[in-house]
């Protein structure tokens, strides 16, 4: 008999198993219903469908910037994407008004301040709503 | 009573029936109790504890993740918390006691042990069992009445595999050593 084998001793196992284990009051398990019942917003009630919604807007948020910068970029290994040009040409045709207003916004101190400090407290919200979240066993 | 896997009643708490959760509070109450108990050898606090761990559990079940067996996630959970209760680190180490610990084996003590009622037997290992510490009989009861692997004593102590490993036989062996004692006992 090997060492690890030894301890699945099946005649040991059998005698202890004769010694019932210690049980806690009758009324435990009402106890612990009982405390489920008065807890408020338990396990048992599913959480609604736009709760899942909200908890992938910054996923959803992301990924959309992402396609947006490898679309729009002008790294040459992503030209193989048909109709690239055509698109980022219209693209930016479309919004020119909205272009030149930005320029002009963000061409301004007070502007970019701000603009810097916004993207900062929203970069710290999405790391901290990403990463406060429980770990689960 | 015999009872169902426990995914079979996971499932349907998670699907809104909370009253199936009693079921596993049945099932699993002995040794959640036996393992507050063990560690924190007051009745009155020990059920106070395993009652919470069963709660805690209950609100944290849609997060468990199945990555382990339900018990052993409820044991750790039990654990913890008798041990936050204590404020003492158990199972640190393996205690270097000078006890002498022979060979003995099955076949050494099985005549004797078969010689005696069901009773009897009880007796003994009742005996034998409470000349244990209280660490140790939280391992044979996690071990032998838990049907707990290695593996999952480890996840639920924090202890190394190898440790558990270590400390399980050492308390077998001084087991047969007791029951041996025991039974020359009788006999003379």
């Amino acid at each position: 008999m090997d060492a690890d084998n030894e301890l699945n001793d099946d005649f040991l196992a059998n005698l202890i198993r004769k010694v019932p284990l210690e049980s806690p009051s009758e009324e435990f398990v009402n106890y612990v219903m009982t405390g489920i019942e008065v807890l408020p917003g338990t396990v048992a009630e599913k959480r609604p469908y736009f709760i899942w919604l909200k908890s992938s807007v910054p996923y959803v948020g992301l990924g959309l910037i992402l396609v947006f910068i490898i679309y729009f970029s002008d790294i040459p290994y992503l030209s193989f994407i048909n109709g690239k040009e055509y698109f980022s040409d219209l693209f930016l045709k479309t919004f020119q008004p909205l272009w030149i207003s930005m320029k002009t916004l963000l061409s301004s101190k007070f502007t970019n301040y701000l603009f810097l400090i916004g993207v900062s407290a929203g970069f710290l919200f999405i790391i901290d709503k990403l990463f406060s979240r429980r770990f689960a066993v | 009573m015999k009872y169902q896997d426990d995914n079979f009643y996971i499932e349907k708490v998670l699907n809104g029936d909370s009253s199936s959760y009693a079921a596993l509070v049945a099932k699993h109450k002995n040794l959640v109790f036996s393992i507050a108990l063990k560690i924190l050898n007051n009745r009155e606090d020990a059920e106070e504890i395993a009652q919470d761990a069963f709660v805690k559990a209950y609100q944290s079940l849609r997060s468990f993740e199945k990555k382990s067996k339900f018990s052993t996630w409820l044991y750790r959970i039990v654990y913890n918390a008798a041990v936050s209760h204590t404020r003492k680190k158990i199972l640190e180490t393996i205690p270097m006691d000078n006890y002498v610990i022979y060979n003995y084996s099955e076949e050494s003590i099985r005549p004797g042990v078969d010689e005696l009622d069901v009773n009897e037997q009880q007796v003994l290992l009742t005996k034998a069992m409470k000349s244990l510490s209280d660490e140790d009989n939280l391992l044979i009861n996690l071990f032998y009445h838990g049907n707990n692997s290695i593996e999952d004593i480890s996840i639920i102590t924090g202890l190394s595999a190898s440790n558990v490993k270590v400390r399980l036989h050492r308390i077998r062996k001084r087991l047969y050593d007791d029951i041996s004692a025991m039974i020359a006992e009788r006999m003379n």
